[in-house]
């Protein structure tokens, strides 16, 4: 498969509070194939109103955030821009949190311990209409701890 | 991604926006709406009918003209008519925050009335069947070319369920912030206080009072309030079940009162109007109950408005209220806890008091001393301020202070003889039983003695009597107290306790002072027949009787008249004169033959009076009727005649002294024995008879005392017994002369016994022993032995007098104290262990927790931070650099994935063992890979860490989390035996021993090894052989948990010197095998692209092949649709995405947009029921 195709043009808008995880993402992100750089959010407050304004197709929150918590800011998303698909990015993995993220309408959740190159593959899978996990969530969200 | 997957709210904003442009062209309308409405196609409409917002549009004046079907449904099915004016206002309407919005100021209202247009503005509508919705508002006016309003367009989106999460999220945090101050609160009024502004905050109350209930009078005191003043909370400081308030009704019923119009409720007249002036019409009070349902509490909350709480409202606040039950609850049983401590602690120290004053009272042999010792115990005991002791004098039947405490002179004399009847110990005397003055002020029974009580400073006091082993009354014992006070149980218990003691005391004094001044007695009168029977000189004898009479009987003054008349004036001559200078009588010339004095003359018998003056022989002879005036003065009288032994009257003795009542019985005996002795001067052959009979007077006493009694000749040798000693030993007088007492002593004590006896003898001291005796019934019992030496006139020792008391019972009692003391010690020791090891265990496992947290974090920050080194790294290795720079790069690559393994060790430490244990499986090699690192880290710098693991994968029952923690600390202790040698290595040695034992995971280290009570008590918890501070004593104790909870077991070996090494036995696991269970087929028709692929995700791990595609239902086993079937397709079970009143009756329905739990929920339902596995 030809990922820089399948992803040309594809926006992601980041949300996290540590600058220096941003700027790393933006640079993995923007080097892996056609994603575009929608901008980074430092919490979940702005998130669904630069998503209206911007439309972005991928958006990735860190969970552990100052501010609104990412789930009811996610919740709010999927109202007012369905078009925009969250992803949940964290060092927190635990089935509570994977659950409430996809009941509250997230498309993805990735473990930071599973590395930068997983959250790649979770992104291009969201895109392509699936809902997708790294390893260590995907343990957890069937039947792990 | 195309158009049809946007939003619904989306395409409802986009077709408004069209509607309302279109609207705006001037060409597209005429004057009116209908009008407008007509210009539009039937599109349009269409796509009015498909918007999923509620869409109203009314004409100028607000009357409704048109509603679409999502209108309909927030309506309830039931939507106002077309056509009607004011449409909105058929619905009850709030603010956000629950107050109640008046009519017509709703958005749309004010949209109609004052021409403001609302955008968003969000509003709580309930309709007509009681449901609440939350609806953000669009409104505005539709204006015509003129510039005319010509009518409004309204679009109500529904955020009902958005709301109610909020809502919920909301009042999981109050709850939560609550029951965190309730953690920071001390006292029940501040856990009250603290309950009732929450409540009070929840209900939207204006005012509110908290209150404890009091069981003890069965009353609510008021312990926190909020909004009245200081005369409503004294008014309603303490509330009974008789009162008039809401919370008296809720005490009375045990359940919750609500008066929803105070003020028109003809049962609470008195509370409407206590409360008018307050303006309050709305209360309601709610008990708090414990868990066993008594009252222990109530909140009664005030509205100022009509209120009547929800369900809701009710539910929650009734979870406010259980955190206050429970803590009153906690904190009840902390009080007993702390009281029934406190009462053991008071038992124990009144036992030792006891048991001291009994070891202190056994060897006192001085009566007043002995009950001092008695007194000090008691009035320490019962908190008294004085106290004394008084013996019972049967003749006068009165009462005399024989030991006192804390008395002055006047009190004293004031009570130095109290008759029955008279004050608090007079009162118990002619009872017969204690009586106690709780408060002498109050008690009508002392009323004329309540000055003389207070004069002396005491209010309360106590009169215990004092019994006699035969149960004869023999004396009080009384303590005196400064303030009224009651006494309790206990206290009387102790006042007995203390009565029998001073009774025992008083028998056994009572009985040896008898005992010796009998023997001092006999003594003077053997000394003074040595005397007499050396002296010749008669006078000389004459005059020694009558000084020695004179001191025995304890007269004034005496007299030897010899039995001659003169023949001039027939009166008696004078012939010796003690106590009083020879002139006193001259003057007076001798006593005559008067009917007094005859007697004596006439040898009729000793003449004995306590008042002289009141016998009716005295004053009958002239001339002086009595006597002479300046006579010495006499009242109490003893004459007694001395008679030689042929019968001869040979004179009196004649003694007086000046107060009344002073010579006893006993006096008159002892002065009838010195006339005996005097009339050995007149006939030295009676002195000895004489003798002999008082010697034998006395056996005769002796022979009557409890006690067993016996005399003993210089040389030790045991010559008499009294009747007790053959009644209890069952000797008979031949076996026990002279050294015979041997036989009854026990063989143990017969050397020590008589080596004392024998040392006595040889210093003249008074001998005291204790020692058994054996009984006639061959039993054994303990006395307490005395003996006193009698000595002659020239101090040497003649004989000894001895008793033997027998102290079983009181050296039973004393055992039965120091056994009771002992139990109880040990019961508040072993209750003292337990709550230090209580305390110890919360310390260590908030220790523990805090390090979990720290390590949590510690590998989250480390996870987060490598994150970004290792994209600058791969951006670094993209670039076209130098060899060397390519070398550096691998050399951080490898430093980042040691770090990377480190940070998920770390996050495995901190996973809470409990949740980790279960049956989860864990790859030993793979594990070994991850795991390795952290466990290299907890060895101090020069300690080796080496491992060997099985050439083949292998899976081990137990979580990987527990592993790595189990590993973890053992590696850790190993490398703390090592710390202080410096160097040394530890070994993890996997191996697989065979098929059926399992794996056995060991580590083993070269350090010092374990003593044998270290390694038999390591695994209990709190154990450590290392400092405190160091170790948490829990390490090994977590990994025995850790591996019990996974089926397996632990061995160690371990002997100092030879290191250590701990065996973890892991049972087997199979290895995750692919599920190779015959694929069924699951054909999903779900238009919405996230859905299906979560419910693809859910199939797929329960083995389903997935299809999409409504012709594929008929060959599926499972149909998961969000269109309903037609029934011919009902064989296969079906879960239906939509609401259940349009199902079929065997489709599972979920809802549109179901929840995790509802679909996985769904699924478990289908794929275990038996009915639709038979049809696959």
């Amino acid at each position: 498969m030809n990922a820089s195709q399948d992803t040309a043009g594809v926006s992601v808008l980041c949300v996290d509070d540590n600058p220096a995880v941003a700027r790393a993402l933006e640079t993995k992100v923007t080097r892996s194939g056609g994603f575009i750089w929608a901008g980074t959010l430092a919490s979940a407050d702005e998130v669904v109103d630069a998503c209206c304004r911007t439309c972005p197709n991928l958006v990735i929150l860190d969970v552990d955030m100052p501010g609104i918590s990412p789930f009811e800011a996610i919740l709010e998303l999927t109202e007012r821009c369905p078009d925009t698909r969250a992803i949940m990015f964290s060092g927190h993995v635990r089935r509570d949190l994977v659950e409430q993220s996809i009941d509250a309408g997230a498309w993805g959740y990735v473990s930071k311990n599973d590395g930068e190159d997983e959250l790649i593959r979770v992104l291009r899978r969201v895109h392509g209409g699936e809902i997708a996990f790294s390893p260590e969530a995907e343990v957890v969200y069937h039947g792990g701890l | 991604m195309g158009a049809t997957e946007s939003g619904p709210d989306q395409s409802a904003h986009k077709s408004l926006i069209a509607l309302r442009d279109m609207l705006a062209a001037p060409r597209a309308y005429a004057s009116s709406i209908p009008q407008a409405c007509e210009a539009l196609t039937p599109a349009w409409w269409s796509m009015f009918d498909s918007l999923p917002a509620a869409v109203f549009i009314t004409d100028e004046l607000g009357s409704l003209q048109y509603c679409n079907p999502s209108a309909k449904s927030i309506a309830g099915g039931v939507p106002p008519e077309i056509g009607t004016p004011h449409w909105c206002e058929s619905w009850k309407h709030f603010f956000p925050d629950g107050r109640p919005m008046p009519h017509g100021e709703c958005p749309m209202s004010l949209a109609v009335k004052q021409g403001r247009a609302a955008s968003g503005e969000e509003i709580v509508l309930e309709r007509s069947d009681g449901k609440r919705m939350w609806l953000r508002v669009h409104s505005s006016a539709l204006v015509e070319e003129s510039r005319e309003v010509c009518g409004y367009f309204n679009m109500l989106l529904d955020i009902t369920d958005k709301r109610r999460a909020e809502n919920a999220l909301a009042e999981q945090r109050r709850l939560y912030q609550l029951s965190m101050r309730l953690n920071q609160t001390e006292t029940l009024e501040s856990v009250m206080g603290e309950v009732m502004s929450a409540a009070a905050e929840l209900l939207r109350a204006d005012r509110c009072t908290a209150q404890l209930v009091d069981t003890a009078s069965d009353s609510l005191r008021l312990v926190a309030s909020n909004g009245f003043d200081r005369d409503f909370q004294d008014r309603f400081a303490i509330v009974t079940g008789d009162g008039f308030t809401t919370c008296a009704a809720a005490l009375r019923v045990n359940g919750q009162i609500i008066v929803q119009d105070v003020a028109n409720d003809p049962k609470y007249c008195e509370l409407a109007s206590a409360l008018r002036p307050m303006g309050i019409l709305s209360v309601m009070s709610t008990p708090v109950r414990s868990s066993k349902g008594s009252l222990l509490g109530m909140f009664t909350l005030y509205w100022a408005n009509l209120h009547t709480p929800t369900e809701e409202e009710l539910r929650l606040l009734d979870l406010y209220v259980q955190p206050a039950a429970r803590l009153i609850e906690r904190h009840a049983a902390e009080n007993a806890i702390r009281l029934s401590e406190s009462r053991l602690e008071a038992e124990v120290a009144d036992l030792e008091s006891l048991r001291q004053l009994a070891i202190r009272v056994a060897t006192i042999s001085d009566r007043t001393a002995a009950l001092n010792e008695v007194l000090d115990t008691g009035i320490a005991l019962v908190g008294a301020a004085k106290g004394n002791v008084q013996m019972y004098d049967a003749p006068s039947d009165t009462l005399r202070i024989v030991a006192h405490r804390g008395f002055d002179e006047e009190f004293l004399d004031y009570f130095k003889r109290v008759p029955a009847g008279y004050s608090c110990c007079g009162k118990a005397l002619a009872e017969g039983q204690r009586v106690v003055i709780e408060d002498v002020v109050s008690d009508d029974r002392f009323s004329d003695l309540a000055e003389v009580y207070i004069k002396h400073g005491f209010r309360a006091v106590q009169s215990t009597p004092l019994y006699t082993t035969e149960g004869r009354l023999m004396g009080m014992f009384s303590t005196h107290f400064a303030e009224p006070r009651m006494f309790s149980e206990r206290e009387l218990r102790l006042l007995d306790q203390i009565a029998q003691k001073a009774g025992r005391i008083i028998e056994r004094t009572t009985a040896e002072d008898a005992l010796r001044e009998h023997a001092q007695n006999l003594e003077t009168l053997n000394r003074i027949g040595a005397t007499l029977s050396a002296e010749l000189d008669t006078e000389k004898v004459i005059q020694a009787v009558t000084d020695a009479g004179r001191q025995l009987s304890g007269a004034q003054f005496g007299a030897f008249f010899l039995n001659r008349v003169n023949e001039q004036d027939e009166a008696y001559m004078l012939y010796t004169l003690s106590g009083a200078p020879c002139e006193a009588f001259e003057q007076f010339g001798a006593p005559r033959k008067t009917p007094l004095f005859a007697r004596t003359f006439d040898g009729e018998g000793v003449v004995r009076s306590d008042d002289i003056t009141q016998d009716p022989r005295f004053g009958k002879t002239a001339p002086h009727h009595g006597m002479p005036q300046g006579h010495l003065p006499v009242r109490s009288y003893l004459a007694v005649p001395v008679i030689s032994r042929s019968g001869e009257v040979l004179g009196g003795l004649f003694f007086g002294h000046p107060e009344v009542g002073v010579f006893t019985e006993q006096a008159e005996r002892l002065v009838t024995g010195i006339a005996a002795q005097a009339a050995i001067a007149i006939d030295n052959a009676s002195l000895f008879a004489e003798a002999r009979e008082s010697e034998a007077r006395f056996r005769a006493m002796a022979e009557n005392i409890p006690q067993l009694a016996w005399m003993a000749q210089v040389d030790g040798s045991l010559y008499w017994y009294n009747r007790r000693w053959y009644e209890y030993t069952g000797t008979t007088a031949e076996s026990q002369d002279g050294w015979g007492w041997q036989s009854v002593h026990h063989p143990d004590f017969i050397e020590p016994v008589t080596n004392k006896w024998i040392a006595a003898l040889k210093s003249g001291e008074p001998w005291e022993d204790t020692f058994p005796l054996r009984g006639a019934d061959g039993q054994y019992r303990w006395f307490l032995s005395r003996a006193f030496p009698i000595r002659d006139e020239r101090g040497n020792v003649v004989r000894w007098f001895g008793t033997n008391t027998d102290i079983t019972a009181q050296r039973e009692v004393e055992e039965e104290l120091r056994r009771h003391r002992d139990k109880l010690q040990e019961l508040v020791e072993e209750r003292t262990n337990e709550i230090l090891e209580a305390q110890q265990r919360i310390r260590m496992s908030e220790r523990m927790a805090s390090l979990g947290t720290l390590s949590a974090g510690l590998g989250h920050d480390m996870g987060n931070l490598l994150l970004p080194v290792r994209v600058h790294i791969e951006t670094l290795e993209s670039m076209d650099l130098p060899a060397y720079a390519r070398e550096e790069l691998i050399g951080i690559r490898s430093s980042i994935e040691y770090l990377r393994k480190l940070a998920g060790g770390l996050r495995q430490l901190a996973i809470d063992p409990v949740r980790a244990a279960g049956t989860e499986s864990t790859e030993i090699r793979s594990w070994w890979a991850e795991a390795s690192t952290v466990l290299k880290n907890a060895l101090p710098r020069g300690i080796r860490l080496e491992h060997s693991l099985p050439e083949t994968d292998r899976w081990v029952s137990m979580p990987k989390a527990a592993l790595t923690q189990a590993v973890f600390n053992l590696v850790q202790n190993a490398g703390d035996a090592l710390r202080q040698r410096g160097t040394g290595t530890v070994s993890v040695t996997i191996s697989v021993v065979d098929k059926d034992s399992g794996v056995h995971v060991c580590v083993s280290d070269d350090g010092p090894g374990m003593t044998e009570e270290v390694r038999s008590r390591c695994m209990e918890p709190f154990f450590t052989s290392k400092t405190r501070g160091v170790s948490t004593g829990l390490g090994l104790a977590l990994v025995y948990g850790l591996v019990q909870d996974a089926g397996g077991t632990i061995d160690l070996h371990s002997t100092p010197g030879n290191g250590t090494e701990f065996t973890l036995k892991l049972q087997d696991a199979q290895p995750p095998v692919p599920n190779d269970t015959p694929k069924r087929l699951a054909v999903l028709d779900v238009s919405e692209p996230r859905l299906r692929s979560i419910l693809t995700a859910e199939l797929r791990s329960l083995s389903y092949d997935t299809a999409f595609g409504r012709e594929l239902v008929r060959s599926a086993d499972l149909v998961v649709t969000d269109r309903p079937l037609s029934s011919c397709e009902s064989s296969i079970p079906v879960i239906l995405l939509s609401e259940p009143d349009v199902t079929r009756s065997s489709a599972i329905a979920i809802g549109k947009k179901p929840k995790l739990n509802a679909i996985r929920e769904a699924l478990r339902t289908v794929t275990g029921d038996k009915r639709w596995r038979a049809s696959t």
